[in-house]
């Protein structure tokens, strides 16, 4: 099994090497999530987004926050705001409203994320969003991802957008390699690529190398 | 030119020149204040790396057959006939056992072993809907009670007696020696929070013990 999420890592990420037309960049993010009485908790993210083309500008940083409650002990309700810092432009902000369902088996936990958003403010129009990722964390040694143990995540997403009256899908697939710090604290390494404006005459290809470190207080 | 600074106890020191000392020798390297604030997060991160490094904690890992006690892996391999076993070592802070699972006629076995490969019980999934009738009807009793609303999740039967009586139940022998109990994952919402916790009852359904099992994190699929 993990012979075989690793080939297809290696062989994913040669492809998307051996392809042309894709943009690089860095994506790191930094996330701090605080548990609150009756299963409420507040999440706080910043996410910084580094161009690795030509002159390799800094292009922007995001700041989010959270509010999310448990409706079960698998499933999360979470809406909150983000607010977008470009790079020598105009300021833009986002709702987002999420349903998420995190499945346990015995040997992998399964994400279901269910979520809606508007991007709006500056000089661009309002950019409504619905999408859903499917992402899995499998350990890479025993049974459960227990402190100071490696596992995997793997993920596909599926944004749909609309924007005016012009529609778009993007679709993203991730691999990250993890290590989990403490039972408070996880680190992730890996590949963020996404593939979007297909449905049109030529399509836009990012990759990512992201980093992310999630902190529970 | 060195400066030495000896420190000697209940003296009030001016620290201003190990500051200026310190200051002026970043400035001679020509550190900008930028690189200065990447050294002081580069310390802060290994500090903090350092620090977490020191920590213990509970885990279970894989481990291959030969790492496993000789008498455990006997029992196992006669138990389980061909099935593929899969061991795994649980690191604890006291100590650590050893755990074969497997599948066996559409039952998925889970063996638990102490260090030394003594054995401690097996336990295999059932529908909690397959329990006795009146088993259950004491655990639901018991269970409504303790939390009003529940939700049994997942039921394992746990068998514990002498290794021959164990390993008459392979040829179909029903063995009366052998004590019986039924482990339950049971979700319940207490004071507005939802918790889990795995119950053991006795083969007729007397409560036994109960403890609230702590979830992993989870933020880095959920945001």
């Amino acid at each position: 099994m993990k012979k075989r999420i690793c080939c297809i890592l290696v062989l994913l990420s040669h492809s998307l090497f051996a392809q042309q037309n894709i943009s690089w960049g860095l994506l790191p993010s930094l996330n701090f999530n605080k548990k609150l009485p009756r299963d409420w908790s507040v999440n706080f993210k910043a996410e910084g987004r580094q161009s690795l083309q030509d002159e390799k500008n800094y292009l922007q940083t995001d700041l989010s926050l959270l509010s999310s409650r448990k409706v079960g002990l698998s499933s999360t309700i979470a809406m909150g705001y983000l607010l977008r810092l470009p790079n020598g432009d105009e300021l833009r902000n986002r709702l987002i409203q999420q349903f998420i369902i995190v499945r346990r088996y015995s040997a992998l936990k399964l994400s279901h994320r269910f979520g809606a958003d508007q991007t709006f403010g500056g000089d661009e129009p309002t950019v409504y969003r619905l999408r859903y990722r499917l992402s899995s964390e499998i350990p890479l040694s025993g049974q459960e991802v227990d402190p100071k143990e490696f596992f995997f995540k793997l993920g596909n997403e599926y944004v749909n957008s609309l924007e005016e009256s012009a529609f778009d899908l993007e679709i993203r697939g991730l691999g990250f390699l993890g290590y989990v710090l403490n039972p408070k604290a996880k680190l992730e390494f890996g590949l963020d690529y996404r593939l979007s404006s297909f449905l049109k005459t030529s399509a836009r290809q990012r990759s990512w190398i992201g980093f992310n470190l999630y902190q529970s207080l | 030119m060195v400066q030495e600074f000896i420190l000697r106890p209940g003296t009030e020191y001016d620290l201003k020149p190990l500051y200026k000392l310190l200051t002026s020798n970043f400035v001679s390297l020509n550190c900008s204040n930028k690189m200065l604030r990447y050294f002081v997060l580069f310390l802060f991160l290994i500090s903090y790396l350092q620090a977490l490094a020191q920590q213990k904690y509970e885990r279970e890992i894989g481990v291959l057959s030969e790492e496993v006690p000789e008498n455990a892996v006997e029992f196992t391999e006669e138990f389980l006939g061909k099935s593929r076993i899969k061991w795994f070592k649980e690191e604890g802070l006291e100590g650590y056992s050893f755990e074969a699972k497997a599948r066996k006629n559409r039952r998925k076995y889970s063996i638990e072993f102490s260090a030394d490969g003594k054995l401690e019980d097996i336990e295999f999934i059932v529908q909690w809907r397959n329990i006795p009738s009146n088993s259950l009807k004491h655990i639901q009793k018991y269970l409504e009670r303790d939390l009003e609303i529940y939700k049994i999740k997942k039921a394992q039967e746990q068998w514990i007696g002498d290794k021959n009586e164990l390993l008459k139940t392979v040829k179909g022998e029903i063995n009366e020696e052998l004590t019986i109990n039924y482990e339950l994952e049971v979700v319940a919402k207490i004071d507005g929070v939802y918790k889990l916790f795995e119950y053991l009852f006795s083969k007729d359904g007397t409560y036994i013990r109960h403890y609230e099992v702590i979830l992993q994190m989870t933020d880095n699929l959920i945001y």
